[in-house]
C-alpha cells in the first residue's frame, strides 16, 4: 500500500487536498473493530500471525484474568484470532478510547521527535522520513505502529547514547522524603527562686533541665517500579538511505528501570532544655537565677527507602524492512537496573540551650544554656532486586 | 548580775565573755522540765499570766494538728501548761531538746548588718524538720541603723539585759525579726514553688495515602496493583499529648515562739514576726497541637472503571492542657512574747503580719486540634474522596487553688496583747517588707 491508500483506509482524506503537511492528532475509537482497522498494516494472515507471535514471544504473561484477556486482545487486532462475546463483552467499558495519530508524506527531524509516555497507542505514517544530525524518535511505555515508506538517515542521535528509534519504559518514580518529626516539647524549666520570709532569701532560681533526645527520621519511601516498554512495530516499506558516514539503524530498548529509594528522613531537633528559673528580689536582697538546660541530641536519621525493581519488557519490537536494509538495522537491547536504595537520613540537629535567666537583686542571672549534639545519620536503604528483561529486536526481512 | 547566772546556767565561760568573746555552744537538754528551767525567763507570775491567753484562736485551732501537741509543750516550756498525759509518748519521740546556745556581754549588729542566730539540724545530724531551740543570753546588744537580729524557725529565747536601738530611717524595717523556717514543714516534698507541667508533644501528622499504581495497556490503564482503597485513605494525625499537670505549692515555713526578755530599752524598737508564704502551684503545661491529617491519594480512570479519589485524613485531637497546681497556705505561726519594764513599754513597737497564700498555677491551654486531610482527586467531580475532619481542639487545664492566708502570730507585750502599738493588717492589705538587713544594701 501506498502512503495515500494507507491514509484514504484511515480515514484521512487525499494528502494532496490536506492544508497543512502532518495531521497530528488524537482520534476517538468507539469499539474495538475500529481499532483493529486502524492498527492494521495490511499484512496478509500469515504474516499477521508470524507477526503476532513475534511481538510476544519470550514475553511472560501475567496470571490473572486482565492480563490473559489482553494477550488475547492483542492477538486479535495484530494477528487472525477471534474474540468471543464475552471477551468481547468484557472490553466494551474501555470505550470510546483514544489513538494518536500521526500521518505526512515527507517529516524531517533534527532533534528528539517524542511519541509519547505512557500514552495512548500511537500510530504513525509516513511517506519519507528523514532523521537529520541529532534527530531521533523516542517512546516511553507506550504501544507504536510506525509505518513508512523510506527512512533518510543523515549524521547522528549526537551525544547522549541514544538510538534512532528509543523503544523505552519509564523508570520507577523516586521515593518520596519523610518529613521531618517535630522536635520534643521543651523539657521542664527550672524553678523560680522565692523568699523565705520577707527580706529574706530563699532557694535560687533552679537550672533547666536537659532537653529530650529527638525523634528518629522516618524510613525514605520505597522507589516505584518501572514500567515496561510496549510492544511496537516499526514498518519499513521501501528502504533506507544513509547519508555520509552511516552505517546503520539503531534500536534501542530499555524497560522501566526501578525508581531509586527516597532518602531518609532528617531527625527531628532535639528538645529545647529548659529555662534557668529566675532568681528573685527578696526586700534589698535576693537570689540568683538559674541556669538554662541544655539541649538534646538530635533524632537519628532515617533509613534510607528501598529501591524498586525494575520490569520486563511488555513486548517485542519487530522491524520489517525489505532484505536489502535488514543488516543495516542494529538492536540494543540494555537490561534495566533495580533502584539503589535511598541514602540515609542526616542526622536532627541538636535542640536550642534553654533560656538563661534573671537575677534577684544584688544577683546575676544564669546563663542560657548549650546547644545539643547533632543527631547520628541514618542507614542506606537496599537496593531493588529485579532487573528488567528488555525486548526482543525481530528485524524481519521482506 | 542575770548575765553572769546564765553564762553559768548555759556552761559558758565567764572569764572568756567578760574579756569580749562570743560563746556559742550546742548542747541537748533530756526533758521538758529542763527546757524550761534553761529556755524561759518568764517569772511564775508571767508564766500564769500567758497561760491564760496561750492557746488563742491560732493555736487552739490546731489544738489537733501534730503542731498541738509542740503548743502544750511550748506552753509548759514557756508558760503555765503541763504535760497531758496523751501527749507524753509523742514528745518524748522529739526528746532530748535541742539547743544552741550563745553568750556575749555586749554586741554591737553594724548598720545594715544582720545577726541570724538560727540554728538547723545538720549541727547535731538530726532533720531540719525537729523542734530546734535557740537561746541567747546577751548584756548590752546595740542595733544600728537597717541592722537587724532574727532567727529564722527556731523557738527562740532572747535575754537582754540592756538594748539600744538606733532609729531606722526605712520604714519597714525592723530591729529584731522572728521569721519563718526557710523551709516548708508541711508533709509534702519538693521546692516550695511547685513545678510547672511540661507541655504535651505535638501529634505527628497522619501519612499521606498514596495513588494505586497502574500502567498503560492497549486498551487504556489498569492497575498493577490490588484496588485497596485503605492505602490511598490519609492517615488520621496524631493526637497531641496532654499537658502534665503543675505541682502543688508547699505550705510556707513556721514562724515559731520566741521569748524576748528585754531589761532596758534605747529606742523606739521595731519587733516584727510572719510566717513564710505559701509556695505558688506551678502552672500546668500547655496540650500539644494535634497532627494534620494525612493528604489523599489520587483516583483513576481504567480501562475497567473508575477508582475514587481517597478519603483525607483525620486532624488529630489537640492534647489537654495540665491543670494549674494548688498553691501552698501561708505558714502557721506561734505566739510572741516580749517582756520589757513597764516604763519601757511605749518605746516597743509589734509588727506581725498573716502569711500570704500562694498563687494557684494557671491551667495550660488545650492544643488546637490537627487539620484536615485533603481528599484525593478522582477522574470526575464525583468520584472524589472526602477531605477529612479537622480534629478538636484539646481542653484547657483548670486553674489551680490560691493558697489560704494563715494568722499572724500574736505578739503579747508584759504577756499582754492588747498594750501598745500591735500593728495586724489584714492579708488583703500586706505592705512589702523588705528590712535592710543585708551587706551590700
Amino acid at each position: 500500500m501506498t502512503f495515500e491508500e494507507r491514509v484514504a483506509k484511515l480515514g484521512l482524506g487525499d494528502p494532496n487536498s490536506w492544508l497543512c503537511d502532518e495531521i497530528d492528532a488524537l482520534i476517538t475509537i468507539e469499539d474495538i473493530d475500529t481499532l483493529k482497522g486502524m492498527l492494521d498494516l495490511g499484512f496478509d494472515q500469515q504474516t499477521r500471525e508470524a507477526h503476532v507471535k513475534a511481538l510476544f514471544q519470550g514475553v511472560a504473561q501475567g496470571s490473572d484474568g486482565q492480563s490473559a484477556l489482553l494477550r488475547r486482545v492483542h492477538e486479535f487486532i495484530f494477528g487472525n484470532a477471534e474474540l468471543s462475546a464475552d471477551d468481547r463483552k468484557l472490553v466494551e467499558s474501555a470505550f470510546p478510547l483514544e489513538l494518536g495519530i500521526v500521518a505526512a508524506p515527507n517529516k524531517t527531524i533534527n532533534s528528539q521527535w517524542h511519541l509519547g509516555k505512557s500514552a495512548s497507542p500511537q500510530t504513525i505514517h509516513l511517506g519519507t522520513l528523514t532523521i537529520e544530525q541529532g534527530g531521533y524518535i523516542t517512546i516511553e511505555n507506550t504501544l507504536l505502529t510506525f509505518d513508512v515508506d523510506t527512512i533518510i538517515r543523515n549524521g547522528n542521535a549526537g551525544s547522549g547514547g541514544n538510538g534512532d528509534f528509543n523503544i523505552l519504559g519509564v523508570a520507577g518514580a523516586a521515593g518520596t522524603t519523610p518529613a521531618t518529626p517535630n522536635p520534643p516539647g521543651q523539657a521542664q524549666n527550672g524553678n523560680p527562686g522565692n523568699c523565705s520570709s520577707a527580706g529574706i532569701a530563699g532557694s535560687p532560681g533552679g537550672n533547666g533541665t536537659t532537653g529530650a533526645t529527638g525523634t528518629i527520621g522516618n524510613t525514605g519511601g520505597r522507589g516505584g517500579d518501572g514500567l515496561p516498554s510496549m510492544p511496537a512495530t516499526i514498518n519499513i516499506r521501501n528502504g533506507i538511505q544513509l547519508g555520509p558516514n552511516v552505517s546503520q539503524i539503531i534500536v534501542r530498548t530499555m524497560s522501566g528501570a526501578g525508581g531509586a529509594g527516597g532518602a531518609g528522613g532528617t531527625g527531628s531537633k532535639g528538645g529545647q532544655g529548659g529555662n534557668g528559673g529566675n532568681g528573685v528580689t527578696c526586700g534589698c536582697t535576693g537570689n540568683a537565677g538559674g541556669t538554662g538546660g541544655q539541649g538534646g541530641t538530635g533524632g537519628t536519621g532515617g533509613v534510607g527507602g528501598p529501591g524498586g525493581n525494575a520490569v520486563d519488557a511488555a513486548g517485542n519490537i519487530i522491524v520489517n524492512v525489505p532484505a536489502a536494509f535488514a543488516n543495516l538495522i542494529v538492536p540494543v537491547p540494555l537490561t534495566a537496573q533495580p533502584g539503589a536504595g535511598g541514602p540515609a537520613g542526616a542526622g536532627g540537629s541538636g535542640g536550642d540551650g534553654g533560656g538563661g535567666s534573671s537575677g534577684g537583686k544584688h544577683n546575676s542571672g544564669g546563663s542560657a544554656g548549650g546547644s545539643g549534639a547533632p543527631g547520628s545519620q541514618g542507614q542506606q536503604g537496599p537496593g531493588g532486586t529485579q532487573v528488567g528483561k528488555p525486548a526482543t529486536v525481530l528485524v524481519q526481512p521482506t | 548580775m542575770e548575765f553572769a547566772e546564765r553564762v553559768r546556767l548555759l556552761g559558758h565561760d565567764l572569764a572568756a565573755i567578760e574579756r569580749g568573746e562570743e560563746c556559742c555552744t550546742y548542747f541537748t537538754l533530756p526533758t521538758v522540765l529542763d527546757g524550761r528551767r534553761v529556755l524561759s525567763n518568764a517569772t511564775q507570775a508571767s508564766r500564769r499570766e500567758r497561760q491564760k491567753t496561750f492557746f488563742n484562736p491560732n493555736i487552739a485551732a490546731r489544738r489537733r494538728l501534730g503542731q498541738g501537741m509542740h503548743d502544750r509543750g511550748e506552753a509548759a516550756t514557756f508558760a503555765d501548761g503541763v504535760i497531758d498525759e496523751a501527749d507524753v509518748d509523742g514528745l518524748n519521740r522529739h526528746l532530748p531538746v535541742h539547743v544552741k546556745a550563745i553568750s556575749i556581754a555586749e554586741k554591737t549588729i553594724g548598720a545594715g548588718d544582720v545577726w541570724d542566730v538560727s540554728v538547723r539540724g545538720d549541727v547535731w545530724g538530726i532533720d531540719d524538720m525537729e523542734e530546734l531551740y535557740v537561746t541567747v543570753n546577751v548584756g548590752r546588744l546595740i542595733v544600728e541603723p537597717g541592722a537587724a537580729l532574727i532567727v529564722r524557725g527556731n523557738v527562740f529565747s532572747l535575754l537582754c539585759q540592756e538594748i539600744v536601738a538606733y532609729e531606722n530611717t526605712q520604714e519597714d524595717a525592723f530591729h529584731i525579726g522572728i521569721l519563718p523556717t526557710p523551709f516548708s514543714v508541711d508533709f509534702g516534698h519538693g521546692p516550695l514553688h511547685g513545678t510547672h507541667g511540661t507541655n504535651g508533644a505535638s501529634g505527628r501528622d497522619g501519612l499521606a495515602g498514596r495513588t494505586l499504581e497502574a500502567e498503560r495497556t492497549l486498551l487504556g490503564f489498569r492497575l498493577r496493583e490490588e484496588a485497596d482503597p485503605a492505602v490511598m485513605k490519609g492517615s488520621a494525625g496524631e493526637a497531641g499529648k496532654n499537658g502534665s499537670d503543675g505541682a502543688r505549692g508547699r505550705n510556707g515555713g513556721m514562724c515559731k515562739l520566741a521569748e524576748l526578755t528585754l531589761r532596758s530599752v534605747t529606742g523606739p524598737l521595731s519587733v516584727f514576726a510572719q510566717a513564710g508564704a505559701g509556695g505558688d502551684g506551678g502552672n500546668g503545661g500547655h496540650g500539644g497541637n494535634g497532627g494534620r491529617g494525612g493528604d489523599a491519594g489520587n483516583g483513576h480512570r481504567l480501562w475497567r472503571g473508575i477508582i475514587n479519589g481517597g478519603d483525607g485524613g483525620d486532624g488529630g485531637r489537640g492534647g489537654d492542657g495540665g491543670h494549674g497546681g494548688h498553691a501552698g497556705n501561708g505558714g502557721l505561726a506561734s505566739n510572741i512574747y516580749i517582756n520589757v519594764p513597764v516604763t519601757d513599754e511605749h518605746k516597743i513597737v509589734r509588727v506581725t503580719l498573716p502569711s500570704r497564700g500562694g498563687n494557684g498555677g494557671a491551667g495550660g491551654h488545650g492544643g488546637t486540634g490537627g487539620a484536615a486531610g485533603l481528599q484525593g482527586r478522582g477522574p470526575t467531580t464525583e468520584s472524589d474522596g472526602k477531605r477529612g475532619k479537622r480534629g478538636e481542639n484539646g481542653v484547657n487545664g483548670r486553674d489551680g487553688r490560691h493558697g489560704k492566708s494563715r494568722p499572724a502570730p500574736w505578739m503579747f507585750l508584759n504577756d499582754k496583747v492588747g498594750n501598745g502599738d500591735f500593728l495586724t493588717p489584714s492579708p488583703e492589705s500586706l505592705p512589702a517588707v523588705s528590712p535592710p538587713m543585708y551587706p551590700n544594701d
